[in-house]
């Protein structure tokens, strides 16, 4: 049987969280939360996720911080920053994030806008990043 | 600089210090804002996936147009506050207004605006980003075209001329003007009288944000007959004439929507 594309959720808004999880789970992807950065590095490390989506501004350990070091604990995961439109568009900032995550998505953010980004990333070849 | 200049310069500084203050506590509250729209949007889009009755939908679809037009404004909430790379170079005025009219679609139609370019017949360097001032040039004659369509028609004169050290650009049209309370306000975020589907009410400020970077002025005034005129000022670089002179160019058609 084939294994469901696994999705783990990093973000310490509960309702943000566990929507996506109820809508990625509809779609057929097995999606999994964590609400904070530990979290998340412990599950990535036993789960190993095909993506992971990851809030940036988190209390405690940040998402920037988290994608530093999911880098090493799931190294085949792709990672996809959930962020406010002005750190992923501003001149500096974006310089910095684009070489850290696979691709962004702005928040808020559609369903649709998440599932195509999601669907894309899991059917691309190449391993571009899409900022 | 004259007494009247100086004045203005405060005056424009107090504005330009009103409005940083502004725009980091809006950018705060935005960045704030976009966590519970994202879960109204999620939200709304899973009941909508399930077996509700038409009105049912109808009615959560109302709630999730209304988060995406709220996720809109927080959108150019923040693009108008953060701070663009500017490509900073010479520019001569008055080409960069030729080019500009050049590119926009005018012709003679059913929508009768007239636009009318009186260009100074030397050249007026200034410095700033060329896709800023035109962003500038095109918000202001987009204002000046929605002011003319309430009321049917009308004109658009824009014309440039030295003025000491400075070089301004007037935006004058023949509409019904400016209410006098509001002619300070309508730079100031989030000021609009248009309704919400038209725009966010950032377009001015975006443009009084421009225009101070480069150490300009931006003012408006409602004219002693019909209509007002909106004028930017920046400082005149140099008086060179290496540049041919432009001639005065008029270019007149009705606007195509």
């Amino acid at each position: 049987m084939t294994r469901r594309p696994q999705i783990l959720i990093v973000d310490d808004e509960a309702h943000l969280r566990n929507g996506l999880r109820r809508i990625l789970n509809e779609e057929g992807y097995e999606a999994i939360t964590a609400p904070d950065g530990e979290t998340a590095l412990m599950l990535a490390a036993e789960k190993k996720p095909d993506i992971v989506l990851l809030d940036i501004m988190m209390p405690g350990m940040d998402g920037r911080e988290v994608c530093h070091r999911l880098r090493k604990v799931a190294a085949e995961a792709q990672i996809i920053y959930l962020t406010a439109k002005v750190e992923t568009t501003g001149p500096l900032q974006s310089k910095h994030l684009r070489g850290e995550a696979d691709a962004f998505i702005a928040k808020p953010a559609t369903s649709k806008r998440i599932l195509s980004k999601i669907e894309s990333m899991l059917h691309s070849t190449e391993e571009q990043p899409d900022c | 600089m004259g007494i009247a200049d100086q004045k203005k310069v405060q005056e424009q500084r107090q504005n330009s210090q009103l409005l940083a203050t502004l725009g980091e506590m809006l950018t705060g509250i935005a960045n704030e804002v976009n966590n519970p729209l994202g879960s109204i949007l999620l939200y709304s889009e899973l009941l909508m996936a399930g077996d509700l009755s038409p009105q049912t939908k109808e009615d959560l679809k109302v709630i999730h147009d209304e988060a995406r037009r709220a996720a809109r404004t927080m959108s150019d909430l923040l693009n108008y506050h953060r701070q663009e790379k500017s490509d900073i170079q010479q520019l001569e005025i008055n080409r960069v207004l030729g080019d500009l009219f050049r590119t926009r679609r005018y012709k003679d139609g059913a929508c009768d605006i007239t636009v009318t370019l009186n260009l100074h017949d030397r050249p007026l360097l200034v410095e700033g980003d060329l896709s800023q001032l035109n962003r500038v040039f095109m918000n202001l004659m987009s204002n000046a075209e929605e002011a003319l369509t309430k009321i049917g028609g009308g004109n658009i004169t824009v014309t440039t001329r030295k003025a000491g050290e400075w070089v301004q650009i007037s935006f004058t049209d023949d509409g019904p003007g400016i209410p006098q309370e509001n002619l300070q306000r309508i730079f100031y975020p989030f000021f609009t009288t248009k309704q919400a589907v038209f725009g966010s009410g950032l377009g001015l400020s975006t443009c009084y944000s421009i225009i101070t970077r480069y150490k300009g002025l931006i003012h408006a005034r409602n004219n002693e007959e019909d209509g007002a005129t909106i004028i930017v000022e920046l400082p005149l670089t140099d008086t060179c004439e290496k540049t041919p002179s432009p001639r005065e160019a008029g270019i007149t058609g009705s606007l195509v929507a």
